[in-house]
């Protein structure tokens, strides 16, 4: 994986819960940690992915698995945007059948809830950073 | 203690908030949002979205407080509003100005404080974003930027230009 997320670079956060959501993107953005796109779920994030290149995905993995499908349709080059983005994800809960998806999907990174501002910025600035699957 | 002092626009800044029609309105989930992320987020057993009137602080958000107002005289709100920077107390008991005050030496024994003022979009401070805890406690430079980036989304919505904090 060569992409990287930089200061210039634009990231797609996909998280449901708008203080969150704005809190870490607006955050990211003062930090010049990325130039942060905001989707509150996967279909919308679907459609930002047709529209443009991203130098990175941070998503919020859902019980409905859309989150999961939309990161395997980019893995699969169905999404009409580059498979090789660098992807994290947030999760409320990580069993062994999920950890071993992600890493099938080449997620690098995966931050459980309950989990800060401060995490999210954390994992938005390594994530470009090559690693296997990590819990923080 | 020393009284919360009286801002020499208060009368401008009373204005501003009473125009907002917002006082003693019920609690509203856009808010209460905020609030409940604020006090997550930083660990912090209280949290408040106060809003200072002529002789009150009044609570339009609150966690872990049962009381929605106290007075103005004795409110650290009423400190925070009168400086458009965050205004931090790290130990209300070793800081003249608050270690006798009511709300210190009795319920909800405030020893930490830090309120982000609410300056609306014509500049009147109406109250604050605030966290209190029990006991005294760091708050570092990010800390203050989180909590000042929650401030401005509760600014955002007060001044009708939010996005419902969905």
């Amino acid at each position: 994986m060569t992409a990287r997320v930089t200061p210039s670079g634009r990231l797609l956060l996909v998280e449901p819960q708008f203080v969150m959501r704005r809190t870490v993107s607006t955050m990211a953005r003062q930090m010049g940690l990325a130039d942060v796109q905001e989707a509150t779920s996967p279909a919308q994030a679907g459609k930002l992915l047709h529209e443009r290149r991203f130098d990175g995905l941070l998503i919020a993995i859902d019980d409905e698995g859309e989150a999961l499908e939309l990161v395997r349709r980019v893995r699969a080059g169905e999404a009409t945007h580059p498979a090789d983005v660098p992807i994290a994800a947030t999760a409320t809960a990580c069993d062994v059948e999920l950890a071993l998806r992600l890493k099938q999907l080449d997620v690098c990174r995966l931050l459980l809830k309950p989990f800060k501002v401060r995490g999210m910025l954390e994992v938005i600035s390594a994530l470009g950073a090559p690693g296997s699957l990590s819990e923080h | 203690m020393l009284p919360a002092p009286i801002p020499a626009d208060d009368e401008a800044r009373l204005q501003a908030l009473r125009e907002l029609l917002i006082l003693d309105t019920p609690p509203e989930e856009r808010f209460d949002r905020i609030v409940q992320f604020a006090a997550s987020e930083f660990d912090a057993p209280i949290a408040l979205l106060s809003l200072i009137d002529r002789e009150r602080q009044w609570f339009k958000a609150r966690i872990g407080l049962d009381t929605c107002e106290t007075g103005r005289d004795i409110s650290f709100c009423g400190h925070a509003i009168v400086q458009k920077e965050l205004f931090q107390v790290i130990d209300a008991l070793k800081d003249a100005r608050f270690a006798d005050n009511p709300l210190v030496v009795g319920a909800p024994f405030i020893r930490f404080y830090i309120g982000a003022p609410l300056v609306m979009p014509g500049g009147a401070v109406i109250g604050t974003l605030c966290l209190i805890d029990t006991q005294p406690r760091a708050f570092d430079d990010m800390d203050r930027a989180i909590l000042g980036t929650l401030r401005d989304l509760a600014v955002a919505e007060l001044a009708g230009q939010g996005e419902g904090a969905a």
